[in-house]
């Protein structure tokens, strides 16, 4: 028979602080919509969630780096920008006709924040 | 009885702003045929100006579709958007998944201004020298999607200096 382990209050801690570094590390890699790191950025819906109009967007300002915004719909590249200094904003309506809730966004801005995603609010993939 | 749910009251971000106004500056061939690109200049005289990758055909803008249709979009404000006396040139890189016979693309768009005397460009086929037109853009377009890196585009000014610029 096995020694049976007491879950002690110290290692109820552990495993509570580990679940929420985990949790956060998640919610780091696809983060919801849009937020500010140095810019804003992110994923902007158009007129509405479901007309597949929606946008990659990263703003101008925090330095004069080359910044990108691309568009993933069901994880497939389907178009994006890379600028200068300027607001990149990409539009999925130069790229096709897409479903709107199964789209990302891909930015980028070194050196405020590599290449992470963020998913539509209604996401449904 | 009545039941609720709750609602977020959080203000979901949208976002699809018109242009005030919309102009096609330089055009290009599609090195496989079909509608050809052109530079879609938004805002011109605003203080963000707007610039991006379109297709037109018979006075219509847009994207081409899976079966080498052209959609037309209308003009929001998309691409790359700065204000334009920031900097003698505005650069930038649009690459397109492309879906059917169509093909993915890279199109390097840029508009300059006066003080900009003539424009080289070293993409992934190597060095082109390019014509500014009389908006004072010009575009190139790649078959495939190119990396990011290996473009470079180096500005004459009036004065004979000279700027460089990378994406």
């Amino acid at each position: 028979m096995g020694a049976r382990r007491r879950l002690t209050p110290a290692l109820l801690t552990l495993t509570l602080a580990c679940a929420f570094c985990f949790g956060a590390i998640v919610k780091l890699a696809f983060a919801d919509d849009y937020h500010v790191t140095g810019v804003g950025h992110g994923y902007l819906h158009g007129a509405s969630q479901t007309d597949g109009s929606f946008f990659a967007r990263v703003e101008s300002g925090g330095g004069s780096g080359s910044r990108m915004c691309y568009l993933y719909v069901s994880g497939v590249f389907v178009g994006g920008y890379w600028v200068g200094n300027a607001t990149c904003n990409a539009w999925s309506r130069e790229f096709g006709d897409y479903t709107e809730c199964r789209s990302t966004s891909h930015t980028k801005f070194l050196p405020w924040f590599n290449e992470h995603v963020h998913k539509a609010s209604n996401w449904c993939g | 009885m009545t039941s609720t749910s709750a609602v977020s009251q959080t203000p979901i971000p949208r976002d699809e702003l018109p242009a005030q106004s919309d102009e096609l500056g330089a055009q290009a061939d599609d090195p496989r045929g079909g509608p050809r690109w052109a530079v879609r200049i938004l805002d011109r005289n605003a203080g963000s100006r707007c610039i991006a990758a379109v297709r037109m055909q018979n006075g219509v803008v847009g994207s081409v579709d899976e079966d080498g249709r052209l959609v037309p979009t209308p003009a929001v404000r998309t691409g790359s958007c700065a204000d334009p006396r920031s900097e003698p040139l505005q650069l930038a890189l649009a690459r397109i998944g492309g879906r059917g016979a169509s093909g993915p693309r890279s199109v390097l768009v840029a508009i300059a201004d006066s003080s900009v005397a003539a424009v080289a460009v070293v993409g992934p086929d190597g060095a082109r020298s390019v014509k500014l037109d009389a908006s004072g853009s010009f575009l190139v377009v790649y078959e495939g999607l190119a990396a990011v890196d290996s473009w470079s585009v180096t500005v004459t000014m009036n004065d004979g200096t000279s700027r460089d610029y990378h994406l």
